[in-house]
């Protein structure tokens, strides 16, 4: 059976690769990312790679507190789903989830310097739309070849099967004395 | 759950540190930023309240090499301790690769640890993990100071599973790049994928 959540990188390069993404968000840092944080596209110079990992498990942390915090809303939960704002009239982060028939991804814009943040939250939702569209008719497609072909990738094999005390080593080379 | 990113042949895996309340789960990660050299680390986060206690948790990235041709990049998590931050906890484990257990080896926080444990049997079967698949290593940590319950004790009351176990002084570095390593490689060799 393959798992198709390890196609979703594949398909997110490609997305980007073949959309313009609006100038104005462009200007800013923004993160598409899972739900346990880790990041699978950044526009970001903000830092280096390991830094956005910060920022990838930071959005994460703050969606997954806010949704858990939203079930003492005393109402059903809307039918238009959430978005989460922390700013100013200016500057702020805005996330957006992706609804993906996989995984559960997110869209996070940090943002600053701007006059009209309503115009960029806006663009930010229609990416996440069209991001949603796009991962999904990616799959249906794979699906679709994939029967044709019945060319099945074995994905519950172990990826390291056996690791030796050597390799270990070597991954931990990087410890100061 | 780890992500296996083949286009860019990439390994991402979560570990979280889950223990009592000042048992020295903030120490473990402090000590592994402190003693890695700055290409290998990001910055470590800490969401903590006034006094320095983990308010939601502390977070550390770590590229470890390639293995295989696959770089390695691990997250390392910690839960607050606290009895009541039991909400932030189920939070964290979500999507938990590899669960550290850091119990305080003191004579009357034995009470703790067990409860501490309980807790994590329970908010894993929330999460749909099973505590006897899922990798974990124990750290029997403070076993420096005078109080210290002996390790057959702590073996016999916390690790019902046979697991593996560390003893260390978190404090001092003792232990916790042995406790790393050995979680690390049961979360490697338990990564499903194949390869394409």
């Amino acid at each position: 059976m393959i798992n198709n959540s390890s196609k979703i990188p594949k398909y997110v390069q490609a997305f980007f690769e073949s959309c313009e993404i609006d100038e104005k968000i462009s200007r800013f840092s923004f993160f598409m990312i899972r739900s346990d944080g880790v990041v699978l596209y950044h526009n970001s110079n903000l830092a280096n790679s390991l830094s956005k990992s910060s920022i990838g498990a930071l959005l994460s942390g703050v969606w997954q507190a806010s949704k858990a915090l939203s079930q003492f809303i005393p109402k059903e939960e809307s039918k238009e789903g959430y978005r989460l704002s922390f700013d100013t009239s200016s500057q702020g982060i805005y996330i957006v989830p992706i609804s993906t028939e996989i995984d559960e991804l997110y869209l996070g814009l940090i943002y600053h310097d701007e006059v009209n943040p309503g115009f960029i939250k806006n663009k930010m939702r229609e990416m996440a739309s069209s991001f949603a569209e796009f991962l999904n008719q990616e799959l249906k497609d794979h699906k679709a070849k994939q029967e044709l072909t019945n060319n099945v990738f074995d994905k519950n094999d172990y990826l390291f099967a056996d690791i030796s005390d050597a390799e270990m080593d070597r991954l931990f080379a990087f410890i100061k004395n | 759950m780890s992500f296996v990113n083949y286009v860019n042949k990439e390994v991402n895996c979560k570990i979280v540190y889950y223990g009592p309340g000042l048992g020295g789960k903030t120490t473990n990660i402090q000590y592994v930023y402190q003693k890695t050299s700055g290409d290998n680390k990001g910055n470590i986060i800490s969401l903590n309240t006034e006094n320095e206690r983990t308010l939601f948790f502390d977070f550390l990235p770590l590229d470890l090499g390639e293995i295989r041709g696959f770089k390695t990049r691990f997250h390392l998590y910690t839960v607050p301790g606290q009895v009541f931050y039991e909400a932030s906890r189920k939070l964290i484990l979500r999507g938990v690769d590899g669960v550290v257990f850091v119990a305080d080896s003191q004579v009357e926080r034995m009470e703790a640890n067990l409860e501490s444990l309980k807790s994590l049997e329970k908010n894993l079967v929330d999460q749909g993990y099973d505590i006897t698949k899922i990798p974990m290593v124990m750290q029997w940590n403070k076993r420096d100071l005078p109080n210290a319950t002996s390790v057959k004790d702590l073996h016999d009351a916390l690790n019902k599973w046979g697991i593996p176990e560390f003893e260390a002084v978190a404090m001092k570095g003792t232990g916790v790049f042995d406790t790393l390593k050995m979680i690390s490689k049961l979360v490697l060799m338990n990564l499903k994928g194949g390869l394409e």
